[in-house]
């Protein structure tokens, strides 16, 4: 049995009902032409077909000697880390402003996940953080100035 | 005299000074991206496309074009010094380029893989202009039955030729249609699968989601695995330009490279990638020395560069004739295209002749403009090589960043770009190809357009698809492609039984 692939058989086989269903609730003809829902209804079908063929040749394989998902032990931290690290770079960002969030963000990262010096750390966030800023107001970016208009 | 006027227009649009030096800029972007593993022409083009939006048409697509072919050059240098493909294109030059730096050839090979790619990437250009405007011509008599199996043909090949598995990627391109029919229906006005997301009322944002699926995913997966220095320091590059022998042996090599990898690329799912194994796997072939091959023959980087760097040109074609983009990067071109307002097809050169001449000319330029940023430059490109990437993924998560927010100046395109880093980081776990489901993003909503008009045309009658002739040869094509693994399976299965 092929582990992996049960799974994300598994998982398509829900994301192509979840389109059908829906598909079928939005309507699969309206006047005479298709609906709203008609090509999602279709494609929905054909993803459930195809992931219930990827469960099946799952369950009847025999036991693969995959790799370790997670090479090593801190790899779940690390990538915990790093999507903590873009989640609130996006929060902070509308209301902290763009200099300030992005410095805070690649001390964080530099930091605990790159584990770089803090001199390194502290002079390439300031560097990146104020560059940027000149760099994507000369091209005329719009970036968010926060409360402190920066 | 149409000839010449096309051509007048072209040099036109490519001297001028802006296009100039987007053109430049693009190619050294490329080339840069191309040395830089990691970071890959697709997610560099996204992250540059909310910059083209102050743009006109053409300099966007002469700044992101750039960036393609320049990453096609800039593959090859990592490829060859440090036995690491800066691109997926390049991973078979490893296998005699890196040879040959070890045997202390890294020059001549830089040099082969520079001039290959030059004469590869101009005849790309000729045959690009020599084939849009008859292809567009003939093009311009299909309807939408003739588009929608025309796109479905293309999905098929797509998934046909990825690698791995074909059911998944089949479900990847299933994923794509229905992630490309979220959004407001064009037809009825009807909110489809929003979840009440403001941000999901235009559709699923392409650059967030290649910039997840390429950029985050890429940084996640390097992130899990310790952080391994490469052996820079083991090639020193001291004569740069082939002798008259390495040239003589190339020339052959580089010719059929062009040729084969130009078609290659036209075809969709092809690519660059196809073109550059494909003239490996010939050269070898016809080598009256095929055990050499591996060992640092010359000829397995000549080939093999000329054909990727054909190829990714011959992409263009079918991009800009017919409206049908054949890999990743020309699926992101497509979008940037899109956002400025110019629809890819066949009424693309009639309608903005500047986009295609335009582009053609710029193309010619850069050949030239990235021979001579490769040449004299790769000491510097070896010296970002050195570059820690404790300090590269933070610039890569920040410009991911930037990317996706200024799409649209909202920070959910933030969460949606996490959100396909997180499923591309584990598409790749679970040996699923990300390629086919952007290109069905792109194409799904257009396909699903021409579907809904052709149902119109014939009053619902689905035998429209297979009662107009090409468009009946188009899904005749998809089916045999579709049908092919399976009878190829069958017909394995039963020579085994006679021969037991």
């Amino acid at each position: 049995m092929n582990r992996r692939d049960l799974i994300s058989g598994i998982f398509w086989l829900g994301f192509g009902a979840v389109f059908t269903i829906g598909g079928l609730q939005q309507g699969l003809v309206r006047q005479g032409i298709p609906g709203p829902g008609s090509l999602p209804f279709v494609v929905g079908l054909i993803l459930i077909g195809l992931s219930s063929l990827i469960f099946v040749q799952a369950l009847s394989s025999a036991p693969s000697s995959q790799t370790k998902f997670f090479p090593w032990s801190d790899s779940p931290s690390r990538l915990a880390l790093a999507l903590l690290a873009l989640f609130i770079y996006g929060f902070f960002l509308k209301p902290a402003g763009f200099v300030l969030t992005t410095f805070v963000f690649l001390v964080f990262v530099l930091r605990w996940i790159g584990r770089e010096k803090w001199i390194s750390v502290l002079s390439f966030s300031l560097l990146t953080a104020v560059l940027s800023y000149l760099l994507f107001t000369a091209l005329q970016v719009e970036l968010p100035r926060g409360t402190w208009k920066f | 005299m149409e000839a010449f006027q096309q051509l007048l227009l072209s040099s036109r649009i490519a001297l001028d000074p802006i296009n100039l030096f987007l053109c430049f800029s693009g190619c050294l972007v490329g080339t840069f991206v191309g040395v830089l593993p990691g970071l890959g022409p697709a997610a560099s083009m996204s992250l540059l496309l909310p910059l083209t939006f102050a743009l006109s048409p053409v300099q966007a697509l002469i700044l992101l074009s750039g960036i393609y072919y320049g990453a096609m050059y800039g593959g090859s240098t990592t490829s060859i010094l440090v036995n690491i493909p800066g691109e997926a294109a390049s991973v078979v030059t490893c296998l005699d380029g890196y040879q040959m730096a070890r045997k202390g050839r890294a020059g001549p090979a830089l040099g082969i893989a520079a001039i290959g790619s030059f004469v590869a990437g101009t005849f790309s250009v000729v045959m690009l202009m020599l084939l849009g405007p008859p292809v567009s011509a003939i093009a311009l008599k299909f309807g939408p039955p003739e588009f929608v199996s025309l796109s479905l043909l293309g999905l098929t090949l797509v998934t046909y030729l990825a690698s791995g598995s074909m059911i998944k990627s089949l479900v990847m391109a299933c994923a794509g249609l229905l992630l490309g029919f979220i959004g407001v229906d064009i037809v009825t006005g009807v909110e489809r699968f929003t979840l009440g997301l403001p941000v999901l009322l235009d559709g699923v944002g392409l650059v967030p989601v290649v910039m997840g699926l390429f950029g985050i995913s890429e940084v996640l997966l390097n992130l899990e695995q310790s952080y391994q220095k490469a052996d820079i320091s083991a090639s020193t590059i001291q004569n740069i330009w082939p002798d008259r022998k390495d040239l003589k042996d190339s020339a052959g090599a580089i010719t059929r490279g062009s040729i084969l990898g130009f078609f290659l690329g036209v075809i969709p799912g092809g690519g660059a990638l196809l073109g550059s194994f494909i003239s490996y796997a010939v050269e070898k072939k016809i080598s009256k020395e095929p055990e050499t091959f591996g060992q640092g023959n010359i000829r397995g980087v000549a080939g093999p560069e000329s054909a990727n760097n054909s190829g990714a040109g011959g992409a263009f074609v079918p991009l800009l004739t017919l409206g049908i983009p054949c890999n990743v990067i020309m699926a992101i071109l497509m979008g940037g295209l899109m956002i400025h307002g110019v629809e890819p097809g066949p009424r693309l050169i009639p309608e903005h002749p500047e986009v295609f001449w335009g582009v053609v000319g710029s193309m010619y330029l850069g050949n030239i403009m990235l021979l001579v940023i490769n040449m004299p430059l790769i000491g510097i490109w070896v010296k970002i090589l050195k570059l820690r990437y404790s300090l590269l993924f933070p610039l890569i998560l920040f410009f991911c960043l930037i990317g996706a927010y200024t799409t649209g100046n909202t920070v959910q395109d933030i969460y949606v770009m996490m959100a396909f880093g997180v499923v591309g980081y584990l598409m790749k776990k679970f040996d699923y190809e990300p390629a086919p489901l952007v290109l069905a993003l792109v194409i799904g909503p257009i396909m699903e357009r021409a579907f809904r008009q052709t149902l119109i045309i014939s009053s619902g009658e689905l035998s429209i698809f297979v009662t107009r002739p090409i468009s009946a040869v188009f899904v005749f094509a998809a089916l045999v492609i579709l049908v092919s693994p399976l009878i190829l399976k069958l017909v394995g299965k039963e020579r085994l039984q006679l021969k037991e």
